[in-house]
């Protein structure tokens, strides 16, 4: 069996459709001590939200709940940072980006339907580069758009097709220290990386003898290391800067503090699992989506265990 | 005997087919299947290959949680899509059957998982041979919970699955409540089914649920030596499964279940019997029956044509057939659960083990204005690449008189058939509101169709 070689730290995160925990969190970024998490959840239940929570598991905050007013969401998929720490979020169903500040507060929305220059249809991974641009996969168009913080568009690449520069139901999307662009081409099974100017560079589509299956998305860390979610196989793969292979990550979770918790005050669920005996099946990711890291920790959204798992560099 | 409808063209009688095998399609759709013989198409129907659809992998990533469907309602935006848009119609049709009537409810599993994993039984096994079928369904976790087979232990069985199994999944009982099994027989069938269960699994609040297994504990199985069906022997429930599946009670039972299903809301014994000898004579090949069953002059004949109420499924699947609804899964395919429950028929949750209740019962005075509405509504869609296709269609006609006009809207709809009387008040609506601009008038005319009475049949 793989095994990770990473050393496991923690896990964050019990199913909840509301407050502490979360629902399908499939996004994550790390910004002034604190984890925001974006959770998806599902057509029926309406309990998507943005949770600000503490790397000990103190849940602080949360918002972008379910609507279609100013601040909410119906099927958000990515969140990001800007330079003046301004928090970015795509809504596929809505096609918007929405802006908060670093407390949650609203500040103001752009985005509509369309295929023209600067329209969207189903914005998913979003990134900020050095310039304070955010670009976009606007997925369904099968290209990447960059816009100013204002939503004004710049310019775009990318179409759809299997070929060097084309893309396939695009996901996620990162941007390196040098600004290049790497996109997870989700329906292709691979990356692809770009210049600033959307010019090709190269792709990754196969690691340690295996090849991708439906990457969902792709993070950079400050020395240039390189950590996919592969989303369809359920593990996480990290090259170091020169596209060396690293290491495979298929999930090591612990029961998180808030799991433990929850089984303290309810002794029959305890049993219950206990007689289940599934334990090794509950360290595993499943869907692992979103990914993160800071000086020290690896952040991955295990998004259909509705929990963080997090490992040391 | 009924009579072929000799008038009938070709085209309508492909989609007839299509309606009751499937769930119905475009005009477009059937002028393509037109180029193949009757009797091709069925073929092709009854033989689709086993896979998994081509967006799978979009349903996935749009609603993540349908992939850890914790509940039945989790679980819908995939399956729905299935119904909506797979090309495979008689596979997710004859799921549908067997879902009524192998009937687990979401209300009591409630989960999304293991009622996925159960429809996805029914196409594997639903056109095979019935006694795999049934022997994968005994073996079913969800089927093993649902029926309390888990607090079936040897020194105390529970008769609850070996009951259902004999009165309404294969032999089936009369008027009387009469069967051709006695209660020892009930009984028996209970002991040799002792030792079936589903694995525990943890509970769902922490991490979401984890998939259910069937589990076969030999140590809490009675192996005693049984009398069942007047044969005696060691009997456990996969030899329960092969008696029964045989026996000619079953080939009734299901030969009419299967009849009142695609064919006639109205028992014909005449034909049922012919059914039943043809199930028998092929070790219950569930495809061999279909293949008569939709073969046949009765099926063809002017009796049988839009004279089965359609159900909810029929009815919202059909119309998001015929205007090409979906292109990609969204909110709205997402929410076809939501509109059938409307109408009476929650999916993935049939009301009890004894399935849903067909026919004339799917219509009430609510469920009745929520068709007329949904179809409404999405007829006049003009967001639907479908409803602006029917248009050009129209258009493309030579529209001579507002019986022209009528002709060719039913035809666009994919060969509709509606009453003298219904047709008469429709003509007589046109001829007061002529002055309407064409495209209006052509709207004003698909949504007065899948208003009428006429539509609410297939």
């Amino acid at each position: 069996m793989v095994t990770s070689s990473l050393e496991y730290s923690h896990t964050i995160g019990i199913a909840s459709f509301e407050g502490r925990g979360f629902m399908n969190p499939i996004d994550i970024k790390f910004k002034n001590d604190l984890l925001f998490i974006l959770s998806r959840s599902n057509a029926s239940n309406k309990n998507n939200r943005v949770s600000a929570v503490s790397v000990q598991s103190e849940h602080k905050f949360e918002f972008a709940n379910w609507g279609e007013e100013d601040g909410q969401s119906i099927l958000p998929t990515s969140i990001a940072f800007d330079l003046d720490n301004n928090y970015y979020l795509s809504d596929e169903h809505l096609n918007r980006i929405s802006i908060f500040d670093l407390e949650g507060n609203f500040i103001e929305k752009w985005g509509k339907y369309g295929h023209g220059k600067g329209d969207l249809n189903r914005p998913s991974g979003i990134a900020i580069n050095s310039d304070n641009e955010l670009l976009v996969v606007d997925h369904l168009n099968s290209r990447i758009q960059k816009f100013d913080t204002k939503g004004n568009y710049i310019s775009s690449f990318g179409e759809f097709g299997d070929l060097e520069g084309q893309f396939n139901y695009p996901w996620g999307l990162a941007i390196d220290s040098q600004d290049n662009i790497f996109v997870a081409d989700w329906r292709n099974n691979r990356i692809q990386i770009f210049n600033k100017k959307g010019e090709f560079i190269k792709i990754i589509q196969n690691f340690n003898n295996e090849n991708f299956n439906k990457p969902s998305s792709v993070h950079i860390d400050e020395k240039g290391d390189i950590y996919i979610t592969n989303w369809g196989d359920d593990n996480v793969v990290i090259y170091d800067k020169n596209y060396n292979f690293s290491h495979k990550l298929i999930g090591d979770a612990t029961l998180s503090k808030w799991c433990k918790e929850f089984l303290d005050v309810n002794p029959e669920q305890s049993s219950w699992r206990e007689s289940a005996g599934s334990f090794e099946e509950e360290k595993r990711f499943w869907r692992p989506a979103g990914i993160e890291t800071n000086d020290e920790l690896i952040f991955i959204t295990d998004s259909c265990r509705h929990r963080v798992q997090i490992y040391k560099k | 005997m009924m009579t072929t409808n000799i008038n009938l063209g070709k085209k309508n009688l492909i989609a007839h087919l299509l309606r009751r095998a499937g769930f119905g399609c475009s005009y477009d759709q059937i002028e393509q299947f037109s180029t193949m013989e009757y009797d091709e198409i069925v073929d092709e129907l009854l033989n689709p290959e086993y896979s998994l659809p081509e967006d799978q992998d979009l349903l996935e990533r749009y609603f993540i949680a349908s992939v850890e469907a914790r509940t039945a309602r989790h679980a819908d935006p995939q399956w729905t899509w299935r119904l909506a848009k797979s090309k495979k119609q008689l596979e997710e049709k004859i799921a549908l059957f067997w879902h009524g009537l192998l009937a687990v409810g979401g209300v009591k599993l409630d989960h999304g998982l293991a009622m996925l994993e159960e429809i996805d039984l029914f196409r594997k096994y639903g056109l095979g041979k019935f006694n795999d079928l049934l022997l994968n369904i005994s073996k079913d976790p969800g089927m093993m919970y649902w029926l309390d087979n888990q607090n079936s232990h040897k020194n105390a069985p529970n008769e609850n699955y070996g009951r259902e199994l004999l009165e309404l999944f294969s032999m089936g009982i009369d008027e009387n409540g009469e069967g051709a099994y006695s209660e020892e027989d009930v009984k028996v069938a209970a002991k040799a089914f002792t030792g079936w269960a589903s694995k525990p699994t943890p509970p769902p609040f922490l991490l979401g649920p984890f998939k259910m297994e069937f589990n076969f504990d030999e140590l809490d199985h009675d192996n005693s030596e049984k009398t069942f069906l007047g044969k005696t022997g060691n009997f456990n429930g996969e030899d329960i499964v092969e008696m029964v599946s045989l026996h000619p009670s079953t080939a009734k039972f299901i030969c009419k279940r299967l009849y009142l299903f695609f064919v006639s809301e109205e028992e014909n014994w005449e034909e049922i019997n012919i059914l039943a000898d043809i199930y028998l004579k092929n070790e219950g090949n569930i495809r061999i029956v279909l293949e008569s069953l939709f073969k046949s002059d009765h099926f063809k004949s002017k009796e049988i044509i839009f004279k089965k109420v359609k159900s909810p499924s029929d009815l919202v699947f059909g119309i998001s057939r015929m205007v090409d609804r979906f292109q990609v899964p969204d909110l709205d395919s997402a929410e076809l659960a939501t509109n059938t429950f409307l109408m009476g028929q929650l999916l993935l949750n049939p009301p009890s083990v004894e399935g849903w209740h067909e026919g004339e019962e799917w219509i009430d005075s609510g469920s009745l204005i929520e068709r007329i509405n949904y179809a409404s509504d999405e007829i006049t869609n003009l967001n639907s690449p479908g409803v602006k296709r029917i248009i050009e269609i129209i258009y493309s006609k030579k529209l001579d008189s507002n019986e022209d006009f009528v002709n060719a809207s039913l035809e666009a709809l994919g060969y509709l058939e509606i009453s003298d009387r219904t047709r008469e008040i429709i003509k007589e609506h046109l001829n007061k509101n002529n002055n309407i601009s064409e495209e209006n008038k052509i709207i004003d005319l698909l949504k007065i169709i899948v208003s009428t009475p006429d539509f609410q049949y297939c």
